[in-house]
């Protein structure tokens, strides 16, 4: 307890160096835009967003809502609605780009290679079945098992993510479990096929704080058994605290700033990461007023020339709203989009 | 839960102020049908729950989903019939009124929830939606109404000519500071906020909190404030109760409720918080809970906690703990309480990032 009071920052950020040098990237997104079609035009809500995850790693994308993150999963699953398109950008997993296969192809991947957990398990699952067959369809369209192999699956993993009796569990429907247990359920599903990659977008977001921490060990202890690669989308500073070994912050469709989690919560370099920290909530404000970034981020179809945080940012200069600002790498595995950069001593975490 | 000061709350200058709400009993259940074709079950939403606010103070009251909380709120409005218990209001009982005594209290105690989109009249100008309640109570019209209006936009921060505007032509954050200024319309005494601030993104969740504790300061408000966020509950609050499955089972100070937790359901939910920084979530102490809350239409016998409770004993089984004083203020329903006479020295105050609480605060053989 004492060695928690006062961390040692710098003996912990070394012996966590960067996972994704030690890993095999599983998949790897470059240069993803996605735009929506508006009454204004298309509106480009993703701008030109790279990132890499490697097997055995947890990279958490954080951002505030409308700025890109669920988006830009959802395009490299193939997931959009029909009113947006993709006009650059790759995402490789296992040497095949996901943005140039058919939806036929992407149907065959998905579920397989690569699986999606949302945050609201009730919309994800049918009502109407039950959950050990729902799983077991999985199981039967992309192994070709047989009904009695595939259900036998489902029961197997279904015990995996700690549902009680599962084999008779397998035969209840999705309105018999909690909401804590229907997201077990999803994970389930999500680890059937064993993939290479899980997405996970806000996977404990409304869950209650008890049941979130019971999915967050879930899902680091499967990722650990099974080697995955996940990709953890929240808003929420603390569950990134949690789970990340490296994380993205993005801003207004575009990554401000990527690191592992020690060097964003400790030596963030972003005025936006170091806006988001400071506005959590700390002990020891009470009675005083919070931290907060004033105003709002820019909409798609009015962003600023310049960084699109300059409007915002308690920094900004004239060289800042000169021209729009590069991601750029200033310490090994720390990128940064501030021309501030180098210059600025942010605050991070208490 | 006949131990806490029912009349009076001890201020902050530990003198007694009076209460501007006193919640004696209060009792909520409901009539539901779990399964179709079978006859409908009592669930008791809300067991017995006694605290007060006084003038000025935030009460707190957090737990999971399912624990009572948004149930007593709308209890002490009486948005739903109460089974048993008093709610009084600055002395005025309102549980006993007739509709239209009650009407007349309401204006005393207004709610603010966590959707405005659709709390707010989609099709309502932002000026009528404010204004309707000084229609109703004060009978404001024309110049007058809408100089109020003015006013009330002025000091949400908005401006005022945003009153013709409608409410999907504000952001989610602007559409609460609209909700709020409906709410202060009539300077009500007591201001419950259910999840107020829980769907913004953070730095505008922040704009609203510090929005409604200015507003505090001005006008000497009492907020029930119903959220799970514990960060900003420890901001924002004087006084924490924690519910768990209808059952106020902790009540205190909010800095002793968060240094020096009681409960073991207490100690489990702020460990199950995550702390916004990786080197402390990674070497702080959590205790999972198992399972889930109980069916609350079949509530285990005894102690409400006692099928995840990790210090399950034999007569949390059997009977419903009785209200023990804590040491630093407040009280907690628990066995492991009973008998122990509160230690004379107050709680030490732990190293303040350290969310890890253990029970040892309170037992005497640490002090």
């Amino acid at each position: 307890m004492s060695s928690a009071a006062q961390p040692d920052l710098n003996a912990t950020v070394g012996d966590r160096a960067a996972p994704a040098a030690t890993g095999v990237v599983a998949l790897q997104v470059d240069g993803l835009v996605v735009e929506f079609a508006t009454d204004r035009g298309w509106a480009r809500v993703v701008d030109g967003v790279s990132y890499a995850v490697a097997s055995g790693e947890t990279l958490a994308i954080v951002g505030e809502s409308g700025s890109g993150k669920s988006v830009s999963n959802l395009a490299t699953m193939g997931l959009l609605a029909r009113s947006a398109r993709v006009p650059a950008g790759t995402a490789l997993l296992e040497g095949t780009d996901l943005l140039e296969l058919s939806q036929r192809q992407l149907e065959d991947v998905r579920g397989d290679r690569i699986a999606m957990i949302f945050q609201e398990p009730m919309t994800s699952l049918n009502p109407a079945f039950r959950v050990g067959d729902q799983i077991a369809e999985v199981v039967r369209k992309h192994r070709h098992a047989s009904r009695r192999d595939a259900w036998r699956r489902a029961v197997e993993v279904l015990d995996l993510v700690g549902i009680p009796r599962a084999a008779d569990r397998a035969r209840a429907y999705p309105h018999e479990f909690s909401g804590g247990m229907r997201q077990r359920v999803m994970i389930a599903m999500a680890l059937a096929c064993e993939p290479l990659v899980i997405i996970a977008d806000e996977p404990t977001t409304a869950l209650d704080v008890t049941i979130q921490a019971q999915v967050l060990d879930l899902l680091r202890a499967t990722r650990d058994e099974l080697g995955m690669a996940l990709l953890f989308i929240t808003h929420d500073l603390g569950v990134v605290a949690d789970v990340a070994d490296r994380v993205m912050v993005m801003y207004a469709g575009q990554a401000v700033e990527t690191g592992t989690v020690d060097e964003i919560f400790f030596h963030p370099m972003h005025p936006y990461t170091e806006g988001l920290l400071r506005s959590m909530p700390q002990v020891g404000t009470q009675g005083r007023t919070l931290a907060s970034i004033p105003g709002q981020p820019p909409a798609p179809w009015s962003m600023p020339g310049g960084c699109r945080f300059a409007p915002r940012c308690p920094y900004a200069i004239d060289a800042c709203r000169a021209a729009p600002v590069p991601l750029v790498e200033l310490t090994p595995g720390h990128q940064v989009r501030c021309v501030r950069a180098h210059e600025l001593t942010l605050r991070g975490a208490a | 839960m006949t131990t806490d000061a029912i009349a009076t709350t001890a201020g902050a200058d530990g003198g007694l102020v009076p209460a501007v709400l006193e919640v004696d009993q209060l009792t909520v259940t409901f009539k539901i049908r779990t399964r179709p074709f079978r006859p409908k079950q009592q669930v008791t939403a809300v067991n017995q729950a006694t605290f007060s606010i006084a003038r000025g103070e935030t009460l707190s009251l957090v737990g999971e989903s399912g624990s009572g909380k948004s149930s007593t709120g709308r209890g002490i409005l009486r948005l739903v019939p109460l089974a048993g218990g008093s709610v009084r209001l600055s002395g005025v009982d309102v549980s006993q009124l007739s509709t239209a005594e009650l009407r007349k209290q309401r204006r005393h105690m207004q709610m603010i929830f966590q959707d405005p989109y659709s709390s707010l009249d989609p099709s309502a100008q932002v000026r009528d939606s404010i204004g309707e309640p000084l229609k109703v109570h004060e009978h404001l019209g024309g110049q007058q109404l809408t100089a109020r209006v003015a006013e009330l936009l002025d000091r949400v921060g908005l401006p005022a000519h945003y009153m013709s505007r409608y409410p999907y032509e504000f952001s989610g954050g602007q559409r609460q500071r609209v909700a709020i200024a409906r709410a202060i319309a009539l300077q009500p005494r007591l201001v419950i906020c259910d999840e107020a601030v829980s769907a913004l993104d953070v730095s505008t969740q922040n704009q609203v909190i510090n929005l409604l504790e200015k507003l505090q300061d001005e006008e000497g408000l009492s907020y029930l404030f119903i959220a799970h966020d514990l960060g900003v509950v420890r901001h924002i609050s004087d006084r924490v109760a924690v519910m768990y499955l209808g059952r106020i089972v902790e009540v205190g100070p909010a800095e002793r409720v968060f240094e020096s937790p009681a409960h073991p359901y207490t100690v489990a939910l702020l460990s199950a918080s995550p702390v916004p920084n990786p080197v402390i979530q990674r070497t702080r102490k959590r205790i999972i809970l198992a399972g889930d809350l109980p069916d609350p239409s079949d509530p285990p016998s005894g102690c409400p906690f006692t099928t995840r409770c990790p210090e399950v004993m034999e007569i949390c089984t059997q009977v419903m703990p009785p209200a023990v004083e804590v040491a630093g203020g407040g009280h907690v329903l628990c066995h492991l309480y009973d008998h122990v006479p509160p230690p004379v020295t107050p709680v030490a105050i732990r190293p303040t990032e350290q969310p890890v609480m253990h029970l040892d605060a309170v037992s005497p053989a640490e002090t």
